[in-house]
């Protein structure tokens, strides 16, 4: 069958079966899906409705279950009204009944089912409504109950009110009774009093305060029982409290309102009130027990609809249970149903399924046999060919395969190889003519060979020469002829170990150089080639030599000389390499070792890895390069880069290989300079910076400020000058010693420099002196700004090891170009402002102003006039008396310096004394004062009272210098003056700013006996305890406390607590500036010892004071 | 009663309620329960005022509004409605609230809040914080003040301290009255202060008896009563015990309602008022202002001296409005009022206020009750009485 049908007809015929089948398949499945669809169908009309139905039964059922739960557990009437009205549901339950009653019309049993849900339903409805009445009930009770409870609490007020009132007046009518009996006692009126006896004895025996407390206590009990009522939980607690508690209250309550009653039947007044008083009680009564409406009869109908409420609750719990075991029992109903219509449904399918088996297998087999008939077609005429080929490799060009008509593939096949048999004949034919021409080019190549100069012999694998060209008979120095059959080996150097021809293509594969012997056995270099003619066969080998003897000689000559370069460049100590188009060509040792990097690695990669950055690379590529170009030396230092990512400081030099042409290559040389430079850079900073707080000193201070004021000058700018100083630095050096101090000024530098700008400037101008330069400062407010700022940062405080400490600092400032335009000028108007915020209490800054300049002017005339005034013993002393408070006599007197001078007339000491205490003056002037004052108590001795104090102000540059105690030692010597008669006066600051010197000095004059005083106290630090350090033995007040001693209640404060703690540590008290009478009288009366003032005198010269001594003091 | 309703009912449909933009003032006060004359009497006296203020333009172009809720006396409805006037009626301060009670639950809600309490009813220490406090000011002395004043010069005109009683209601504003006196005992030098009388009565009742006894009953009799009651027990006490011992003095804090008393008391003799302003029949400028601003508003209210305190607590506060520099606000109200130093408003003695002194006076008058009428009583008079003369 189909023998005479080609392959591709075949295939059509086997396409159309498949197809067939395809449809017969398709037909099949679509009928097993309709009968699917159906079924679907059939479970959305009728199960569905249905689940559907029960399944919204069941959640409403579950809202009424929550309804009747929060019903239950509402706790007001008005959550109940909040409640969602039961009618939505039930509109929504009878809907969904009816659907499902509807939807289960075909299944009786289910629609049995449905109508008992039915009628439980409206069981649970009833029962529900029950429920919610009940509820309803309980909460009116509730409320009733709650005001019962209210109109009891009122009552019992009540009746306690009206208890009070009858025990009131019995009260009051005793009082009156005794007290008419005390009165008519004393006049004697024994009749009456009598009966007024009999009256109070008669109202006390008769109890009625006690039957009062009684009624009293009873309505109590029984209003406390109320609240026992309201909170029993079961009707027999209920009955026993009455019983037993409530019941046994109102009999004695009866018993004691009738006892009352008959007591005061005689007393109008009193008896109505009982009668209140009863009616009250009776309301009582009838509200907690007997009425209807009564809190008991409340409770007690409260506690039964409880009761009943529970059981309904039980009822409707039941209903709602069979309901839901019905909705069960549908549910199930439902799902056999729709297992039925599933199961039908299945069948189906599985019919399908076998068809579709059934035509799958049939169609397999009429594949297979189809494949069966193509493969016969094929065989046959294969075989026909492979024979037909098989003659033609034995060269049978004749051979033909036989022609069959048809449209077979193997037909044409057949003609096509007769075509390609018949094409192979033809080409054999042309091979033979070319062998013919091949041998007339063999002849042509041997002529070339002649020609070389190299000598070119063919040998066996033996090494026999077999033929030669003409030039190897110059190369080897032997004819022709000789050469011929000689072993080619016997040529080489018998050294180099080469016993065979193999020994040397070994060899030449490394080198073709070899040492060679001429025939007549001398040596000379040739450059062997040595191979087979053919890799195929290794008969025939051909050798070619040359000569190279003489080129060899030159390279060995260059080779010596090229080593000893080498080793000159590897042994250099610095880093070299050439370089071509900034690529390394070749480094030596030391360039390894300067960049810790391998030739190995580097050679021929880019010298951009020396460099840190591109930017740096190029830099130096453009400079270098451009001199290089113009055939100079390039020389410089730049940073570069190890390998190892350390950079350094590298001074490099290079210059081109060819000084004409660079681009052929250059040479450099590398040296690691880092160390020399950092050793400048150190001599550098040891010269401009302050080795404490690294901040730069004084020197490059000054050559930055010039540098700004180029600037600004340049481009018509400002800057400001600070100069700061901290505020008693001194003290803390003193007391903490130099490393805290120390450390304090490193501090102060930090936040200095954290408070101004990068650009500007901070530095250190030694001690605690600072100084700023802020450029291009917008305006003044700006710079008042960064000043706060700076004082700010400052007076934060500081933590030295473990103490803290706070500092301050003042600060002068002046601007450019507004307070100077030349550095001096700045520098010193800015000095001048900084002592300006000195003397304005420290921690402030201060702009230069030109009065600054004035005062400044000023004050160095009068330094001049006071040096004058010296030597020309200008000053002289006032005395102004102090007066003993307990004696009324002038007890002592304090010495004041006084000094008149032509120019400044009589000028105040406030404002001469600082002067001379900055100039040192003062230790001469100091040394004056003591002396005329003491020699004026030795004038004046005779009138005085013995213990007399002649005070003298000492001031805080005498106590340094050593030389205070030995003058005063002297002094009193030679005048033969008692130290006892003699009192010193420091302030408080002295004590602060110097205190162990101040303690060594005041210890060594105490020790001499003189009394030491402690002058304008409560104006500094005024620590009581700080002074108990000091051996003294007075403290004055400071004038400014005595003045406001009668007006300001804290002034008055303040001086009665000095006196009473100076008297504790027996100290002295002076008041200065007592001026008025009420001052005194309140010092009087606070135990003040001495008293110095314009009340009594103002300072005087000495023969005033003298005269003074004579009168006696008035005013006291 | 109903002359009062009517006056309210008046009030509310006044026009200054619904004028455009307005200075709005809260007030919680009793309009309803036992103090209701109180609250209802102090809110006619700072509308009286406002009326003025408003007929005269008002202030800075704005009326002066009112609003007020009634706290029947009653704490937690005064929290409310603090509550309500702070932060839904945004009132720049609330005015004239009456009570000690109410006043200890307001006072924080003030401070709180940051708005102003001003002059309200009450001598309580609760508004008188030391030191004092921002939102807090007051124009009465505190009871503790008047009590001073009492003993002291009772002492002053020769009576001993053993010779002193006290009569007082048995709650905080009794034990407050009482226990300033007794302070005031200490400071003089006197401490038995156990041994004195001490009557006490029931609030809401008349069992005034039983302090009477106790009082008859003492072995020295008292020559003077200090009283911190309301006026109808207080009454009853002077009453029953002026039958007994007819030359005793009783001098009452001010919070009795001196009105109300003298209805109560009828014809009686030694018996002194304390009060923080000045007699209605005094000729003061602020006594006169009061009295026409009330005929004119209606010719059949009584004088009172509560509506007279209310009267001139918004006089204090339109002088503080008016020092307000800038914007009206709840801080600025304060910083005007504390402005006022020694401002004279026809009181007689100057008022004066500053960041720490938040209370106006520290003054009172003294009224005292001479055969059924009232008349200003100055200590000296004391001597006149037939104590003395015995």
């Amino acid at each position: 069958m189909f023998v005479l049908w080609s392959i591709k007809s075949l295939l059509k015929l086997w396409s159309l079966a498949t197809i067939f089948a395809i449809i017969v398949i398709a037909a099949v499945t679509l009928y097993s899906n309709v009968s699917f669809t159906n079924t679907q169908n059939e479970l959305t009309t009728h199960v569905l409705p249905m689940e559907n139905a029960s399944r919204q039964l069941s959640s409403i059922a579950a809202s009424f279950i929550s309804r009747q739960k929060q019903i239950i557990d509402s706790d007001s009437s008005k959550n109940i009204a909040e409640l969602l009205p039961r009618s939505l549901l039930e509109d929504e339950f009878e809907k969904h009944l009816t659907r499902l009653s509807s939807a289960v019309s075909n299944n009786k049993q289910a629609t049995q089912v449905v109508m008992s849900l039915s009628d439980y339903y409206h069981r649970f409805l009833e029962v529900d409504s029950q429920l919610l009445a009940l509820i309803k009930q309980q909460y009116i009770t509730a409320r009733d109950l709650q005001q019962k409870s209210i109109a009891i609490e009122l009552l019992d007020a009540k009746v306690q009110e009206h208890v009070e009132a009858i025990s009131g007046r019995i009260n009051l009518q005793v009082s009156r009774d005794k007290r008419e009996l005390r009165l008519s006692l004393k006049k004697n009126e024994p009749v009456h009093t009598k009966r007024l006896i009999e009256n109070v004895i008669f109202n006390q025996q008769d109890g009625i305060q006690e039957l009062g407390q009684s009624v009293r206590l009873n309505v109590l009990k029984i209003t406390s029982f109320t609240q026992k009522i309201i909170q029993s939980q079961n009707a027999d607690n209920l009955l026993s409290i009455r019983d037993n508690e409530i019941e046994q209250h109102v009999a004695l309550l009866n018993i004691y309102i009738n006892q009352l009653k008959k007591k005061l039947q005689h007393e109008t007044e009193l008896f109505e009130l009982t009668e209140k008083l009863e009616s009250n009680i009776h309301l009582l009564i009838q509200n907690v027990l007997s009425d209807d409406l009564s809190i008991y009869q409340l409770r007690l109908q409260q506690l039964q609809s409880r009761h009943l409420l529970m059981l309904e609750q039980k009822k409707s719990i039941i209903t709602l249970k069979v309901m839901m075991s019905q909705l069960e029992q549908l549910s199930t109903l439902i799902s056999e149903q729709s297992l039925t219509t599933v199961t039908k449904s299945a069948v189906i399918a599985e019919r399908t399924r076998w068809i579709i088996t059934l035509l799958a297998t049939i169609i397999i087999l009429g594949i297979l046999r189809f494949i069966i008939a193509i493969s016969q077609r094929i065989n046959r005429p294969l075989a026909e060919l492979r024979s037909a080929m098989r003659a033609l490799s034995a060269k049978n060009f004749t051979t033909r395969l036989k022609v069959t008509s048809g449209k077979s593939e193997f037909a044409i096949l057949a003609k096509d190889f007769n075509i390609f048999a018949e094409n192979t004949q033809n080409l054999i034919k042309d091979l033979d003519e070319a062998n013919d021409s091949l041998q007339i080019r063999k002849q042509h190549i041997t002529a070339i060979l002649n020609g070389v100069p190299e000598a070119i012999l063919t040998v066996t694998s033996s090494g026999i020469i077999e033929s030669t060209n003409s030039a190897a008979a110059q190369v080897l120095k032997a004819d022709k002829n000789t050469l011929i059959g000689l072993n080619i080996l016997q040529f080489f150097d018998g050294n180099q170990h080469i016993e065979k021809l193999t020994d040397v293509v070994s060899l030449q594969q490394n080198r073709q150089e070899f040492k060679g012997l001429y025939y007549n056995k001398q040596p000379f270099y040739m450059w062997v080639s040595l191979s087979p003619v053919s890799s195929m066969n290794n008969d025939i080998w051909v050798c070619v030599i040359s000569d190279i003897s003489s080129w060899k000689l030159a390279e060995e000559n260059l080779k010596t000389k090229s080593s000893e370069l080498d080793a000159i460049l590897e042994n250099a100590m610095v880093g070299i390499a050439f370089l071509k188009d900034r690529k390394f060509l070749r480094v030596n040792n030391k360039f390894e070792s300067l960049f810790a990097c391998q030739r190995a690695l580097i050679e021929g990669e880019s010298t951009r890895q020396l460099y840190p950055s591109d930017a740096v690379y190029e830099q130096l590529g453009e400079q270098a390069y451009a001199m290089l170009d113009k055939g100079q030396n390039f020389e410089g230092q730049v940073e570069m880069v190890r390998q190892n990512g350390e950079r350094f400081w590298c001074s490099l030099s290079g210059q081109a290989i060819e000084r004409k042409n660079p681009q052929q290559g250059t040479i450099w040389l590398f040296e690691d300079v880092t160390r020399q430079r950092e050793n400048e850079e150190r001599l550098m900073n040891l010269a401009s910076f302050d080795s404490l707080t690294g901040l730069p000193n004084r020197a490059v201070f000054l050559d930055r400020l010039e540098h700004a004021l180029h600037k600004s000058h340049r481009e018509s700018g400002t800057l400001a000058v600070f100069f700061l100083d901290l505020d008693h630095f001194k003290h803390i050096n003193d007391s903490l010693g130099h490393k805290a101090g120390d450390q304090l000024l490193c501090e102060v530098a930090t936040r200095l420099q954290a408070s101004i700008r990068e650009g500007d400037t901070v530095a250190r101008l030694g001690g605690d002196e600072f100084t700023v330069i802020l450029e291009d400062v917008r305006s003044a407010q700006n710079v008042a700004r960064i000043a706060e700022k700076i004082l700010f940062a400052i007076s934060e405080a500081y933590l030295l090891g473990t103490i803290e400490v706070n500092v301050s600092a003042s600060i002068g400032i002046s601007l450019y170009p507004a307070d100077g335009r030349d550095m001096d000028l700045l520098l010193r108007n800015a000095d001048a402002a900084m002592y300006y915020a000195k003397d304005n209490d420290r921690n402030n800054f201060q702009f230069y102003s030109a009065e600054m300049n004035a005062k400044a002017a000023q004050r160095l005339a009068m330094e001049t006039s006071l040096r004058r005034a010296v030597e020309l013993n200008e000053f002289y002393l006032n005395f102004q008396p102090q007066i003993d408070l307990r004696t009324g006599k002038v007890s002592g007197a304090e010495a004041l310096l006084r000094w008149n001078n032509e120019q400044w007339g009589n000028i105040s000491p406030a404002e001469f004394v600082p002067i001379l205490e900055d100039t040192g003056l003062i230790v001469i002037v100091g040394e004056m004062v003591l002396t005329q004052a003491c020699e004026a108590y030795m004038a004046l001795k005779d009138k005085l009272v013995p213990n007399f104090q002649m005070a003298v102000n000492l001031s805080g540059r005498q106590f340094k210098g050593g030389q205070l105690v030995p003058y005063i030692r002297q002094l009193l010597s030679e005048i033969e003056m008692s130290p006892k008669n003699l009192e010193l006066e420091i302030t408080e600051s002295i004590l602060m700013d110097n205190t162990d010197v101040a303690i060594t000095v005041l210890n060594e004059l105490s020790a001499m006996g003189m009394s030491l005083a402690i002058d304008d106290f409560g104006t500094g630090y005024s620590s009581l305890s700080y002074l108990k350090q000091f051996p003294l033995n007075v403290l004055k007040i400071d004038r400014s406390f005595v003045q406001d001693v009668n007006d300001d209640v804290n002034d008055a404060a303040i001086v009665d607590a000095i006196l009473a703690m100076s008297h504790r540590l027996q100290l002295d008290v002076v008041a200065e500036g007592v001026e008025t009478k009420e001052q005194l009288a309140f010092l009087q009366t606070h135990d003040c010892d001495r008293i110095q003032g314009y009340y009594f005198s103002k300072p005087l010269d000495f023969e005033s004071f003298s005269q003074f001594i004579d009168q006696d003091v008035e005013g006291l | 009663m109903n002359r009062v309703l009517f006056f309210v009912g008046v009030l509310f449909l006044s026009p200054l309620v619904w004028s455009q933009e307005t200075i709005k003032i809260g007030m919680t006060t009793a309009i309803t329960g036992p103090a209701a004359q109180l609250g209802l009497n102090m809110r006619i006296g700072i509308e009286a005022y406002f009326d003025i203020v408003n007929k005269q333009g008002g202030v800075a172009g704005k009326k002066l509004e009112l609003i007020v809720l009634d706290d029947g006396y009653e704490p937690e409805r005064a929290a409310a409605n603090m509550r309500q006037l702070i932060d839904q009626d945004q009132v720049l301060a609330v005015m004239g609230n009456v009570g000690t009670p109410t006043a200890n639950v307001t006072a924080p809600i003030a401070e709180n809040k940051k708005t102003l309490l001003f002059g309200a009813y009450s001598g309580g220490d609760i508004l008188r914080p030391t030191p004092s406090n921002r939102y807090i000011i007051n124009y009465r002395p505190s009871y503790v003040e008047e009590t001073t004043e009492m003993v002291k010069e009772l002492l002053q005109a020769g009576i001993k301290p053993a010779e002193i009683a006290f009569f007082t209601q048995r709650d905080g504003y009794g034990d407050a009255g009482y226990e300033g006196a007794i302070k005031a005992l200490h400071q003089s030098g006197f401490d038995n202060t156990d041994q004195l009388v001490h009557g006490r009565y029931t609030r809401n009742t008349l069992n005034v008896e039983d302090a009477v006894a106790s009082i008859l009953d003492s072995p020295i009799t008292p020559k003077a009563v200090i009283m911190a009651g309301l006026s109808a027990p207080s009454a009853k006490f002077i009453q029953l015990l002026q039958k007994e011992l007819p030359n005793v003095i009783f001098l009452n804090l001010s919070f009795v309602g001196i009105t109300s008393f003298k209805e109560a008391l009828g014809d009686v003799n030694n018996v002194i008022v304390m009060q923080v302003v000045p007699s209605l029949q005094s000729n003061l400028s602020i006594v006169q202002e009061y009295l026409s601003s009330l005929r004119k508003i209606n010719i059949k209210l009584e004088p009172n001296a509560v509506s007279l305190e209310g009267f001139i607590i918004a006089k204090i506060f339109h002088q503080g409005l008016l020092n307000v520099e800038g914007e009206i606000t709840k801080e600025s109200i304060i910083d005007g009022i504390e402005s006022l130093r020694d401002i004279d408003i026809g009181l007689g003695i100057n008022i004066y206020f500053d960041k720490t002194e938040h209370q106006a006076i520290h003054e009172v008058w003294i009224t005292h009750f001479e055969n059924g009428t009232t008349s200003a009583f100055s200590w000296p008079m004391l001597h006149k009485y037939k104590l003395f003369s015995e």
